[in-house]
């Protein structure tokens, strides 16, 4: 199945093709995410790999949580496809995405810096090949962090941060009973590509007009809720 | 650590002249906020600073759209949120990316409606009505890249009717 991956939660925006098993062709948007640049580069991925429209089967996107504008520009792209070529849309949970199939056991922190010093931390535990999300994706200081891991004390919990941020390491070092994986870009987006397609496989669509990005506020608005986060609907998916 | 600074304009003119010696100082990423009553000369302000930011078209309140954007040397997001009820609202309008960039220069009047949105370091601008024409402006900054600015301001001793 080729599936079209799009996540323009962080800075950088990535436009994929592949599907559960590899990933076909790439593309790096740098800072600057627009609308505008998305489309041509979209274009010329394609191009590059000879791929038509017509050969998309569905379209997987990356709901947040991340930047507010950037969400809504990747979301609008994927929505439009999916609307006009008739195919598909699947929104997928980006803190999610990253736990799902990571082949370990224990307590996960997925970590992504935020603004103003702030991050987006979602909680999870990994138990004999199942996921189960402890809490919501919240906005929390550095101080935040500390005190909410307080509750999983003494097992150790195990930080999930994209290499793109592993200046935070420094930071997270400090805080104790605490160890990191760092994901980098490769794992990202077969991450979002699998999990998207697993949801393919189990009809769990989305619906284009309601999409929604998950986007976590300061003052605790929930402006939309996407799809309801993929873990809470089902447990016991194969473990990666 | 804040550093403040107290100035009264005579008139308009000097209003204008002091934004504009701000808008030739403050650097991309800056965050100004100012609050005042109406009339008080928010606006007068912010075409100074335009003015130092070499922008041509006339500014005006943007009370019905919210957001303005301007380009010059730099570019420039004017705020004015006198018709928000909630500070919840500009959440809808994508405030974040304005308030955490690091191209161009923020503005915002009637600030204190999201006093709890605010970066955490700012500049602070009060403006308050001495008479018909003459204006009290206080500013205060809030982080170090802003007391900077303040000091420059102090040295240049523009305006100051009495330093704090």
């Amino acid at each position: 199945m080729l599936l079209l991956g799009i996540d323009t939660s962080a800075k950088k925006g990535i436009l994929c093709l592949g599907n559960r098993e590899k990933i076909l062709a790439r593309k790096t948007i740098s800072a600057g995410l627009s609308s505008g640049e998305l489309i041509p580069a979209l274009d010329t991925l394609m191009k590059k790999k000879k791929i038509r429209k017509e050969d998309l089967e569905a379209v997987v996107v990356s709901l947040g949580p991340g930047s507010f504008t950037g969400l809504r520009v990747g979301l609008s792209l994927a929505k439009s496809l999916a609307f006009v070529l008739k195919i598909p849309l699947v929104g997928v949970a980006t803190l999610d995405s990253w736990v799902f199939f990571l082949p370990r056991e224990g307590i996960f922190c997925a970590l992504r810096r935020a603004y103003g010093g702030k991050f987006y931390a979602g909680f999870y535990e990994k138990d004999q090949g199942k996921t189960a999300k402890i809490d919501e994706s919240r906005f929390l200081s550095f101080n935040g962090i500390k005190g909410s891991l307080e509750r999983f004390f003494p097992q150790k919990v195990t930080f999930l941060i994209p290499t793109e941020e592993r200046e935070l390491t420094t930071e997270l070092k400090k805080i104790k009973n605490t160890s990191f994986l760092l994901l980098d870009k490769i794992f990202l987006i077969k991450a979002l590509l699998r999990l998207g397609a697993e949801r393919l496989k189990t009809g769990k669509i989305d619906n284009v007009s309601s999409l929604s990005p998950l986007y976590v506020s300061p003052l605790e608005v929930r402006i939309g809720r996407g799809n309801k986060d993929s873990l809470n609907e089902e447990r016991g998916y194969p473990g990666g | 650590m804040a550093t403040a600074l107290s100035i009264v304009t005579q008139n308009y003119e000097e209003t204008q002249k002091l934004g504009e010696e701000l808008g030739r100082r403050l650097p991309p990423g800056s965050v100004v906020a100012l609050t005042g009553q109406l009339g008080s000369g928010k606006t007068t302000l912010v075409q100074g600073i335009g003015k130092g930011l070499g922008i041509r078209p006339l500014i005006k309140s943007p009370s019905f759209v919210i957001i303005h954007e301007y380009s010059g040397s730099v570019p420039l997001y004017h705020f004015d949120l006198y018709r928000i009820a909630h500070q919840e609202e500009i959440v809808f309008l994508g405030y974040e990316d304005y308030f955490y960039q690091k191209k161009g220069i923020v503005v915002i009047e009637w600030a204190e409606k999201i006093k709890d949105l605010l970066p955490a370091e700012y500049l602070r601008i009060e403006l308050e009505i001495v008479d018909l024409s003459k204006r009290k402006i206080g500013l205060r900054a809030y982080g170090s890249f802003y007391g900077k600015v303040i000091e420059e301001m102090r040295k240049r001793g523009l305006f100051c009717s009495f330093l704090v």
